[in-house]
């Protein structure tokens, strides 16, 4: 990686994606985020760097990255499959160099932003009948804030439609810095409430929340709130998210209801599954949320999970 | 709107013949009959007029058949047709073939139990009489020495019997009626009797063609006034009024059709079935159909409804009626077919939507209604084609998805702005182009003209074979069965093993050709067919059969695996010839093994390090771009025996999965008995991993124009045709239009649906899957076709 932005670190291209954004589109996903929310669905993309992930049906058994591991990272649970403990790893690579089976493997390279961008543009005739675009996500794509900006200029140059999706957790100047080559911003908003967000999230939601209200009235905005049961799926809280959403005027308010397809990363990177700490959503209360909004049809939204 | 509960009744009582259930290793189904009616009937009239022109006693046997043959209705159905003497019978065509059905119905319980003892004897005794013309196995004597050609020779497979395709003048059917046709017959034939200036020898085989046509015509119009006879009698017993008004209305009905003009809808949609089951089931096995139903049945639609005839509700019904009539279509067919058929090749395709002559949109009232029947009725015939082209209307595309959500894995979508040019390029006026339709699974005829051709095939060509052929001077195993390539050692670069594999390409498709050639022969000389014909344009002006001459080459090959041999040949260049990892020897070795034991090692190399078709990467895109245009190149250089150039085929069907279970392993690092890639275009299962457009960019590659690649096949979740992305699906099919993709299939059912139907299949009976250019119940299907599905790269969002 460095500096002036001219390569980043990224971790997954996403074409054909319907949910981040209008149209068929493809999300780039950047790694490094400032936040450590615990639903988080994309755990490979918080650590800025390269991180060993483990793809345990191809493992064999045969332990030579036990062997090289000098920190006890690995071990083989059962005969023929490794397993990770994330926090003894520093992510040396030694056993993914020793691994002949590709279980033992990395998440994240570098790309420069040209060739992303070359990427991105792949797919321009499916952006132009769908309207859709390209979408930065991450992570918190403003982590890398100088190499998204280039690519959002070389895309925008060509002509084609593009979104970043972003927590708001960064300096306003690397928000604004982007803003010129962006078409729309996906903003997330977890909770209104600085002592909750900052209890789940473990950071403050001031800076969050200011960068909000000077976006409003510059770009096209999408709130975006994962709806996290006994977090903020409070008709309390979620009056305050809309209302907000219309504050800032923002075009949509968009609830994700927590999934779990994230799951089997978490054991992939050698961490702890996360999913059992949160409740399921009972017997008709996404419904009745809905119902609540069903008014503002069109401006709050409830995406399928 | 649900179907109604009649139309609901004759479907699920219909006994779906060309199906074989494969599941439960039965190749028929069980209850199905063979009828020996056609057989025996077409055999008194052959040995009564012995010596006579073949054109002759053709068109006096089918005349036979339609005269004597039991008529019967089902109750309830308000469209009435038959081709055998029960809903649960097949005829058979001892002047197509005997030696296998003979076979069968000795040796396999499934197929002996369709026939009681007094049958199979007299079978045997018809049979007797067709031996010495049928024309399976006559190809025998004519076969050039040191071509693989029987079945089994995998590499060209051999014929068996062969459906054929044709689509008649339904709109000058429709318009004149029989007898305005037999009008155009009599006038043609006193010309020719009083012209003198005609060479005799032509001017007598013409007046034979003519009076051949004529015969048959003329009984074919007879036939719908002998279903109101008979539906005159039936009526007796009948004592509802609602009823006894309806079969009033078809008895009128099959006065009026199909010897004179449709007036109504009724007539037109009775009139269709009446001659479809005369030509695709009474007088030769034809598949295809290839009607541009909602070009010709609309206005007969919005007449009625303008006149108040027919309420919109009555017009669906009848609609459903003709649908559930379809599906009663079928053959026997031989038990190695049954594993390449698996499903729906007996049944027809109708094509939806397009342009008329002039470029413009035709869709109309009768496009949505036959899509909304198609997704509520759920039958697995007739099979759905829409056309799509820049001016489709946004309506119509809410349809496909509003149908493709039901499961029924309806509709295929064709793309006008490949399939156009391609027809203008084999050297159709564009105006003719236009009028296109699908015909079969996804072979372009135009309806009317003088196209005919087989769809049973001389065999396939598979790909990846021609390379494990050219790694070994042409031989399989111990026998010879390609063309002689230089020996291994002396393949020093990866030009070397590249042309060794053209050539292997080049011998193959001359192999197909020359068989395919042999049976067009013998069955232009021993089966013509004058009532097709009469109904074809320019028949009647020539005074010729339709096997005489062509109006445009659609005869083609069936090529498949073009992607293992690219991923194959990717391979093989990479490891060998570029990084010196491992010798050709050394993977010749490990393909010979099956990749086991220490060959393991090669074959995770494969897997891991070299680049695969589907994935947008030029490295191997642009070889299957090369492989297609050799394979194309070789179809062009071996022309039919009408001089028109033989065309490639994307209707690998499941050919792929059944020369896969029984071919070696190859070089792409497939084991043996695994299947081929589906389609003639889709990525090989499982390696298109960088998403479903990088998929459609790489295929996009491989220009049909210029290849003639054909088939993607694509599995969505239901999600994706959800109201709420209808206008990113529309976006979608659109850009496969820009990107010049020929066509695409949805199957639109998530994974643990079809995992569950695999556990369960009496839960899911209704569950239809696309398999390759046809559809089929899934619980059909065995369980490799199954597993296939499943395996097939999940499109997710």
């Amino acid at each position: 990686m460095r500096s002036d932005g001219t390569r980043g670190m990224v971790f997954n291209v996403q074409s054909f994606s319907i949910h981040d954004g209008p149209g068929i589109r493809t999300t780039l996903f950047l790694k490094g985020c400032p936040l450590r929310c615990p639903w988080c669905s994309n755990p490979e993309s918080v650590s800025p760097s390269v991180q060993v992930k483990i793809s345990a049906e191809r493992c064999t058994g045969c332990g030579r990255c036990v062997e090289v591991c000098t920190r006890k990272a690995l071990s083989l649970v059962e005969p023929g499959r490794v397993s990770l403990v994330r926090s003894r790893c520093d992510d040396c690579l030694e056993c993914v160099k020793a691994c002949e089976y590709g279980a033992v493997g990395t998440v994240g390279y570098e790309i420069d932003a040209a060739q992303a961008a070359r990427l991105l543009l792949k797919d321009s005739a499916f952006y132009f009948n769908t309207h859709g675009g390209v979408t930065l996500s991450g992570g918190e794509p403003l982590y890398q804030h100088e190499f998204a900006r280039r690519i959002l200029a070389l895309v925008h140059d060509a002509g084609i439609h593009t979104a970043i999706d972003t927590t708001g957790c960064a300096p306003w100047e690397a928000l604004e810095s982007v803003l010129p080559h962006t078409d729309m911003v996906l903003y997330d908003v977890k909770h209104v409430d600085a002592g909750r967000h900052r209890a789940a999230t473990g950071m403050d939601n001031t800076l969050i929340l200011e960068n909000l209200q000077r976006l409003g009235g510059r770009t096209v905005i999408w709130t975006r709130t994962p709806l996290i049961p006994g977090f903020n799926d409070d008709p309390g809280v979620t009056d305050a998210i809309v209302a907000l959403a219309r504050d800032v005027g923002a075009q949509r308010c968009c609830f994700l209801p927590l999934h779990r397809w994230g799951e089997h990363k978490y054991e992939r990177l050698g961490l702890v599954d996360p999913y059992g700490a949160f409740r399921e959503f009972g017997p008709g209360e996404l419904e009745r949320l809905r119902e609540r909004y069903a008014c503002l049809n069109g401006f709050v939204t409830f995406e399928k999970s | 709107m649900a179907c109604t509960m009649r139309n609901k009744v004759l479907r699920d009582e219909t006994c779906i013949k060309s199906l074989g259930r494969i599941a439960d290793r039965r190749a028929v189904r069980e209850g199905l009959r063979i009828c020996l009616e056609r057989a025996r009937i077409m055999t008194d009239v052959f040995r009564k007029t012995d010596g006579e022109p073949m054109c002759i006693r053709r068109a006096k046997g089918l005349a036979a058949v339609l005269d004597s043959m039991t008529l019967f209705t089902r109750d309830g159905e308000l469209v009435v047709g038959c081709y055998a003497s029960s809903h649960q019978a097949v005829p058979t065509y001892p002047e197509l073939y005997w030696r296998w059905l003979e076979k069968a119905v000795t040796t396999r319980p499934d197929y002996s139990a369709m026939l009681d003892e007094a049958g199979r004897k007299e079978l045997f005794e018809i049979n007797e009489y067709w031996k010495s013309f049928s024309i399976h196995g006559r190809e025998r004597d004519y076969i050039p020495p040191g071509r693989a050609w029987r079945i089994g020779d995998f590499i060209t497979g051999g014929w068996m019997w062969q459906w054929e395709i044709s689509t008649p003048n339904y709109e000058k059917i429709l318009s004149v009626g029989l007898d305005g046709i037999l009008h155009e017959i009599e006038t043609k034939l006193e010309g020719v009797l009083a012209d003198l200036s005609i060479p005799m020898e032509k001017r007598m085989k013409m007046i034979d063609e003519l009076n051949a046509m004529k015969i048959s015509t003329e009984a074919a119009a007879r036939w719908g006034r002998r279903y109101a006879d008979m539906l005159v009698e039936g009526k007796r017993k009948v004592k509802d009024k609602k009823r006894l008004a309806e079969l009033d209305r078809m008895i009128e009905t099959c006065r009026q059709v199909p010897a004179g003009p449709a007036r109504n809808l009724h007539e037109a949609l009775q009139c269709f079935i009446f001659i479809t089951f005369i030509i695709n089931y009474i007088d030769q096995p034809q598949v295809g159909n290839g009607i541009r139903f909602d070009k010709i049945m609309g206005p007969y639609l919005e007449k009625d409804i303008r006149d108040g005839a027919l309420s919109r509700e009555q017009a669906r019904e009848l609609v459903e009626a003709v649908w559930v009539k379809m599906q009663e279509g079928g053959y026997v067919q031989p038990p190695q077919w049954v594993n390449n058929g698996g499903g729906g090749l007996g049944f027809q395709t109708i094509t939806l939507g397009g342009v008329d002559e002039t470029g413009a949109d035709i869709t109309n009232d009768m496009t949505y209604m036959a899509l909304e029947v198609t997704g509520e009725l759920q039958t697995i015939a007739p099979q759905i084609a829409v056309r799509i082209h820049d001016g489709t209307p946004k309506d119509l595309y809410r349809a496909i998805f509003r149908c493709v959500r039901t499961g029924c894995a309806q509709p295929a979508v064709f793309n006008d702005n490949v399939n156009i040019p391609r027809l203008v390029g084999l050297g159709c006026p564009i105006e003719e182009a236009r009028l296109y339709s699908i015909n079969n699974c996804m072979q372009p005829v135009i309806p009317g003209k003088n196209c005919h051709y087989r769809a049973g095939h001389s065999g396939g060509l598979v790909l990846p074979m021609c390379l494990n052929l050219a790694l070994d001077e042409g031989r399989f195993g111990a026998k010879v069965v390609g063309a002689k390539t230089p020996p291994l050692h002396e393949l020093k670069t990866f030009e070397d093993v590249w042309d060794a594999f053209c050539r292997q390409v080049q011998f193959a498709a001359e192999t197909l050709g020359i068989i395919a050639n042999i049976a067009d022969v013998l069955m232009k000389e021993y089966i013509p067919r004058p009532f097709l014909s009469a109904l074809l344009d320019g028949n009647i002006e020539k005074g010729c059969d339709m096997r005489d001459w062509e109006y445009l080459g659609l005869r083609h090959h069936l090529v498949f695996g073009c992607n293992n041999a690219a991923d194959g040949l990717a391979a093989i260049k990479k490891l060998v010839f570029d990084e010196g990892k491992i010798t050709l020897e050394e993977y010749v070795e490990a393909v010979r093994n099956n990749y086991e034991g220490e060959f393991e090692r090669i074959r995770r190399m494969i897997e891991t390090e070299t680049p695969k078709f589907g994935n947008d990467n030029d490295d191997v895109d642009s070889l299957s771009r090369e492989i297609m245009r050799v394979v194309r190149r070789e179809c062009d250089r071996w022309t039919d025996i009408y001089g028109k150039p033989y065309i490639l085929d994307g209707t690998t069907a499941s050919a792929p999965i059944g020369a896969g279970m029984i071919l070696p392993a190859t070089f792409d690092g497939r084991k043996a008995g695994e299947p081929f890639h589906d389609g003639s275009i889709s990525p090989v299962q499982g390696r298109d991993t960088s998403g479903p457009t990088a998929t459609i960019r790489s295929v996009a590659k491989v220009h049909p124009l210029e290849t003639g690649n054909f088939l993607l096949n694509q599995k969505f979740m239901p999600t994706f045709f959800e109201p709420d992305h209808y206008d990113v699906m529309e976006g979608y099919l659109r850009t496969l239009k820009d990107l010049d993709i020929h066509h695409v299939q949805f199957n639109c059912v998530d994974k643990n649906t079809l995992l569950d139907a695999k556990a369960h299949p009496e839960r899911y009976r209704d569950l239809i899957v696309r398999v390759a250019g046809y559809s089929a119940y899934f619980i059909d299907l065995d369980n490799r076709m199954q597993d296939e599905i499943i395996r097939r790269t999940e499109q997710c969002f």
